[in-house]
């Protein structure tokens, strides 16, 4: 992949480097944020910023998002209850309401980190949901008939039951706050991936959009890998 | 014998109509902004016909898009701001061969109603600050222009980047006491929040032009059309100012398009703040003397070194490279187009 790139670039100039970077201008850039800083920070502090803003959004969604649809899933009445709400949420997009993250919140991180919750609570909701949805009744029948407590059937049957679909929804809340990320970080940031990919947006710097979206792919697969970890230690039966 | 009269006849018509078609130029701006009143004056009153040009416009929301798509020849002459013509001679080759007028008035920080007072009295307390600002912009430079006269560094602040729908969001809802901000923009939030302007980049010494830019493929394909274009630019601007009343009520109906609505007051003031250049003033202006630099070669230069320390590029592009009076002067040569260019009517 990188000989095709430096192929199609620096080598041969089939590709304009004003349309897409060449290896050596992707380098450059690199090394400048590493080294020098760009949009005010250096790599370092841009991702620490960052993952600290996704961390966030991601547990305060995921806090939410995860009883509401195990709630959701358990109860026709809670269903009844918070159905209508969140399907009128549910279609809105992330951006917005950075207005009104605006007004509520000021330009703090409370602002960023509302835009990326809203993103990401939608997926948890709806696999935590459809997690529950999916147990098989006889599973819940027998636990009954075994007289289990109400409580051990959420512990016992319900969550494990749950779990597989929780972890994707789990997944795609992770894989929303990354994405929403750049639109969060529009709230006046001083530092963070999306700040560096807006900056690089407006001094036309193909190079450095290049190395912020490198920093994101890097730092949302790290994050998904040990999401991963957490998965398989949380359902080992599904490692045999 | 009638149908081959016919005949001829159409061809003729033909011929001398396809002769006198005007021809297409791809004309680019950004909507609602003092200097790109001249083009919807020229389109209004004709011009761009009396010299044989027929203008495609293309607007964008800000200079950065603009010269993004140059890139793709989506235009191939126009207006925008200094900042983004110097990102387009950096990135793109792109030419400035004037200037659409002197925005350093119209380039300022501005503070809350609340706070503005303080600041003005003491502007050494906006040390430790929050100041909202769209960054690497013309706002931003005239912004670091006030800090520095007020004898600050930009590490002495807080600067959070954002376009300017958001700053006027943040500032009138008290999100932030401290915005760089450009006309229009400055007189929504005066007029709608109360702010108040502290420094402009004039009050900094920092002087922030307007560019008139081409790519530069087509000012060598067609250098003509280039110079016909400057002499309609400048003719409209010319007549605008000779004609202010009319000009205002254009300007009116102008920023309502963009979606921009500011009193009339506003509008005077655009007109009496940001200096214009007629033909003979952008010759002067741009002026090299043996050896040395013009005075926008001066000006454009200050910009790139401010975009330099921000990390845009790792060299200024030199003026030289990109900065070029050519085609005002073929205006000038040309006895028609100079005309043209300096008629107030």
């Amino acid at each position: 992949m990188l000989a095709a790139w430096y192929l199609t670039t620096t080598a041969t100039g089939f590709i304009d480097p004003a349309r897409f970077p060449a290896p050596d201008e992707s380098w450059d850039a690199l090394r400048q944020i590493v080294f020098a800083g760009y949009a005010d920070a250096r790599l370092h502090e841009h991702i620490l910023h960052s993952t600290e803003l996704v961390l966030m959004g991601f547990v305060a969604a995921v806090s939410v998002g995860l009883p509401l649809g195990l709630a959701m899933g358990w109860s026709r009445t809670a269903e009844a209850l918070i159905n209508p709400a969140f399907l009128l949420i549910r279609p809105i997009p992330p951006l917005a309401w950075i207005p009104l993250a605006i007004v509520w919140l000021g330009l703090g991180d409370g602002a960023k980190v509302l835009v990326i919750w809203f993103a990401a609570f939608v997926p948890s909701v709806i696999n935590s949901y459809a997690g529950v949805r999916a147990i098989e009744p006889h599973m819940i029948e027998a636990a009954r008939m075994l007289g289990v407590s109400r409580w051990m059937l959420v512990r016992e049957v319900l969550v494990p039951g749950a779990l597989p679909l929780i972890f994707t929804g789990l997944r795609l809340s992770l894989q929303a706050c990354w994405t929403t990320l750049v639109a969060g970080e529009l709230i006046g940031a001083i530092a963070g991936l999306g700040r560096v990919l807006q900056q690089g947006a407006l001094d036309i710097f193909p190079a450095m959009i290049l190395v912020g979206m490198a920093g994101v792919a890097l730092c949302g697969g790290l994050m998904t890998g040990a999401l991963g970890w957490i998965e398989s230690r949380a359902m080992p039966w599904r490692r045999a | 014998m009638k149908r081959i009269a016919f005949a001829v006849a159409f061809a003729a018509a033909a011929t001398g109509a396809s002769a006198q078609q005007p021809v297409e130029i791809k004309v680019s701006y950004q909507p609602a902004l003092y200097w790109s009143l001249p083009f919807h004056i020229a389109s209004e009153k004709g011009w761009w016909a009396e010299l044989g040009l027929r203008p495609v416009f293309s607007t964008f929301p800000a200079g950065v898009p603009q010269i993004a798509a140059s890139a793709a020849k989506s235009w191939d002459v126009g207006g925008t701001g200094s900042v983004p013509a110097v990102l387009g001679a950096a990135r793109y080759k792109l030419m400035t061969i004037g200037i659409t007028n002197d925005e350093s008035h119209g380039n300022a920080l501005l503070a809350t109603a609340a706070k503005a007072d303080a600041f003005m009295r003491n502007p050494a307390s906006m040390k430790g600050q929050t100041i909202v600002l769209t960054s690497n912009s013309t706002g931003d430079y005239a912004v670091q222009s006030c800090l520095a006269k007020a004898g600050l560094k930009k590490a002495d602040v807080t600067i959070k980047s954002m376009g300017q729908a958001e700053i006027i969001s943040a500032m009138s809802s008290s999100n932030a006491d401290l915005g760089g901000l450009w006309a229009p923009n400055i007189y929504t939030l005066e007029e709608k929040a109360g702010a108040k302007l502290i420094c402009s980049g004039k009050d900094a010494g920092a002087i922030v032009p307007g560019a008139i830019v081409v790519r530069a493929e087509y000012a060598k394909e067609q250098p003509q059309n280039v110079a016909r274009f400057l002499a309609i630019y400048l003719r409209a601007q010319k007549w605008s100012m000779a004609h202010r009343s009319e000009a205002i009520a254009m300007m009116k109906k102008f920023y309502e398009q963009g979606g921009v609505s500011i009193s009339e007051a506003s509008m005077h003031k655009e007109f009496d703040t940001r200096p214009v250049y007629d033909l003979a003033g952008q010759l002067k202006i741009m002026h090299r003397p043996a050896g040395g630099a013009s005075e926008v070669d001066g000006w454009m230069t200050k910009i790139g070194e401010f975009m330099q320390a921000s990390g845009t590029f790792a060299q200024v592009p030199a003026a030289s490279g990109y900065i070029t009076d050519e085609y005002l002067r073929m205006v000038e040569r040309d006895p028609k187009l100079k005309e043209f260019a300096n008629r107030a009517n």
